[in-house]
């Protein structure tokens, strides 16, 4: 078994809840007497830090707070929520905004700094890599939270990040044999991308040892098919920007496990208890019962200049019961491969897509209605494709034009490509549920890539 | 990890994170001070992580108590007492040296769980050759490191007891001692202070050949001229 710690590791069910139980208590004080967001969201409640005392006083006492409540306080002050000045704040990392809602503040001090790849490094080490590895990473680093999450990570787990940002496919695959690389980091549909290519180029990896997927749920079939093509453990890892960092992950098990009748299925996530306290709930608050599925909800246990407490994330997991992995580690369980949205946002090339937005960017004159579809290409890419149906009567030359207003509009307020198609409206695709106008028949969700090595 | 590794992984990362505190505290009282506040910063963040992964909720909160460092033994002779300390018993010499002022040579080993014996042998008459001529040698001191030689000394003052004697002249090393008359026969000695390092290069022969000597409370080879 990889130990990533084995003070953590080597705690029993009990003392590691002791640990989480006070860290839990004591953020909530920290939180309530020095967060300006807290502070201001608590001064609404009855709420009395200095009377919890346990876990279950948490539970019961403190309210939980989305990413709706952030906005409307970052909204309240100039700072928007990260006050100039203070002293202490390192860096800002700003969300993408692409939902429409705002674009949420976090400042992050030296102490957020110093822990933000400390979690993720459980993830590479339980998967097997070892210092001095090379990893590449495919994320850009541009991209918010996200790039400065895997090159810290790298760093704590003493691997050397392989920057894979720019390039073609057909580099990324050149350089992770050229480096040796003996992980690679990336999306489900872009490991899917890598994998087609690899097959047509007949390249193997033999230094591969893990994939670390992130990002959007994956099919078991497909994991299983890529494991056994790239001879490599698939693993997974879930985090966000509020939790800085991973909050749970694989072990050495890897994502995806084969069944006594030969059949694939999602392995367990565990989750890093000690950082990040998790809670998985049904919509009304209460907690579910192990087997069931809820939406996540946050407690990031160390000190932070932006702390997440209860902080409901809006993804969706299957809560496990402990011991679920069989790999004796004391954490909290989790399904892998099935964390999704509890609403409709949909993450398309790493970017977050609300329905919503797009709704607002493409429902304008002369549009009428539109379809929105998710998939693969033949080379494994994601592709996005809109089909538009404008009003009767819309001058020819507006139409004309249509195609190319809207695909620079998306990009420009949505983020992402799009090929955009118009019909007549009574040539609209029809879809399954009329009150959805997106279908994401990606090909990581179900289908398995085929003929695998393994 | 056995439980006891742990724990003595949380005293030495409490002691750690005491000294980061004290010197962010010393910087803090210099102004401004660059880099050198941003590295403190840095250190004592990095310094968090560790304390949390090692599962300590709050380092500051550890128990700030004195910590024994070491035992001081009288011998007669320091060779056959390096023998057995050193070679027999497996400890390592960490330092050593003469100490013209106290009219002794000594010798300190470190032990599995970083424990410490300090071997003492008398060079011309002193308090050291009394204690060897009155009892023929044995434990002669313990001596504690605390975070904060003042607030022990309020201590033993609050509880009646007399500190004998106290050095307070060097910043890296302050003093005070409680006599074995007020200690129930044990002669205490109180530092605050950095620890002791581990001086490479050091050997029993050295020491015996009088190459070192305790200089600014740290051993340092004599130098040349000196000896001559």
């Amino acid at each position: 078994m990889s130990v990533a710690n084995p003070v953590i590791e080597g705690m029993d069910e009990a003392e590691l809840l002791g640990l989480v139980s006070r860290a839990a208590v004591a953020a909530v004080r920290r939180a309530a007497a020095t967060s300006p967001l807290y502070q201001w969201f608590y001064a609404r409640t009855d709420l009395r830090p200095e009377r919890l005392r346990t876990l279950d006083d948490v539970r019961r006492h403190v309210p939980m707070v989305t990413k709706q409540d952030l906005l409307d306080f970052q909204r309240t002050l100039p700072g928007g929520g990260a006050s100039p000045a203070d002293p202490s704040v390192r860096q800002l990392h700003l969300t993408s905004g692409t939902s429409g809602a705002g674009r949420e503040i976090y400042p992050r001090d030296g102490r957020d700094l110093a822990g933000l790849g400390i979690p993720g490094a459980y993830e590479y080490l339980w998967a097997g890599l070892a210092p001095g590895d090379r990893l590449m990473l495919t994320i850009p680093y541009s991209q918010t939270m996200a790039g400065p999450y895997f090159q810290e990570t790298c760093a704590a787990a003493g691997l050397v990040p392989v920057n894979g940002f720019a390039g073609s496919t057909a580099d990324r695959l050149r350089d992770l044999e050229r480096f040796a690389c003996a992980g690679i980091s990336a999306t489900p549909s872009y490991v899917h991308r890598l994998t087609l290519e690899a097959k047509e180029s007949g390249l193997r990896l033999p230094s591969l040892k893990a994939i670390f997927l992130s990002g959007e749920p994956y099919g078991a079939a497909w994991a299983h098919d890529t494991a056994a093509f790239w001879g490599a453990t698939v693993c997974e890892g879930w985090g966000a920007t509020q939790t800085l960092g991973v909050a749970m992950c694989t072990c050495e098990r890897g994502a995806v496990t084969v069944d006594g009748d030969g059949a694939a299925r999602h392995a367990v996530l565990h989750g890093l208890d000690h950082r990040c306290w998790i809670e998985v709930v049904h919509p009304d608050g209460s907690p579910v019962e192990p087997g069931e599925t809820g939406e996540i909800v946050v407690t990031v246990l160390r000190p932070s200049a932006q702390p997440a407490i209860r902080f409901r994330m809006a993804d969706k997991v299957r809560l496990l019961p402990r011991g679920s992995c069989g790999c004796g580690r004391p954490t909290s369980c989790y399904a892998a491969g099935t964390i999704g949205r509890v609403d409709d946002m949909l993450k398309i090339r790493g970017m977050n897509v609300w329905p919503d937005a797009m709704d607002a960017v493409l429902l304008r004159t002369p549009v009428v209605d539109y379809r929105g579809r998710v998939y693969s290409d033949e080379r494994g890419r994601e592709a996005v494709g809109v089909t538009v149906a404008f009003a009767p009567g819309t001058p020819p030359e507006s139409v004309a034009d249509l195609p190319s207003r809207l695909r620079q509009a998306v990009k420009r307020e949505v983020g992402i490509s799009v090929d955009i198609t118009v019909v007549d409206p009574g040539q609209m695709p029809e879809q399954q549920f009329k009150s959805r106008r997106w279908r994401d028949d990606r090909a990581v969700r179900e289908a398995g890539v085929g003929d695998g090595r393994g | 990890m056995a439980g006891g590794d742990v724990d003595e992984l949380r005293a030495a990362t409490a002691d750690a994170w005491r000294a980061v505190e004290r010197m962010r505290s010393r910087l803090g009282e210099l102004g401004d001070t660059g880099v050198l506040g941003i590295l403190g910063e840095r250190i004592a963040a990095l310094l968090g992580e560790f304390a949390w992964e090692v599962g300590m909720v709050d380092p500051a909160a550890a128990p700030a108590g004195a910590r024994l460092d070491h035992v001081g033994v009288v011998v007669r002779d320091l060779r056959a007492a390096a023998t057995l300390y050193g070679d027999l018993l497996g400890g390592t010499l960490v330092c050593g040296g003469g100490h013209d002022g106290m009219g002794i040579r000594s010798l300190h080993f470190a032990y599995a769980g970083g424990s410490k014996v300090e071997l003492l042998q008398p060079t011309r008459p002193g308090p050291v050759a009394r204690f060897l001529e009155s009892r023929g040698g044995g434990p002669h001191h313990l001596t504690f490191f605390t975070p904060d030689l003042s607030a022990s000394i309020e201590g033993f003052a609050g509880a009646g007891l007399t500190v004998v004697d106290a050095d307070r002249g060097a910043p890296e090393w302050q003093e005070a001692y409680l006599s074995p008359r007020e200690t129930q026969g044990c002669l205490i000695q109180v530092v605050e202070g950095a620890d002791i390092a581990p001086v490479s290069g050091i050997t029993v022969d050295a020491v015996l050949r009088d190459e070192w000597e305790w200089r600014d409370h740290r051993p340092q080879r004599v130098m040349t001229e000196a000896r001559r």
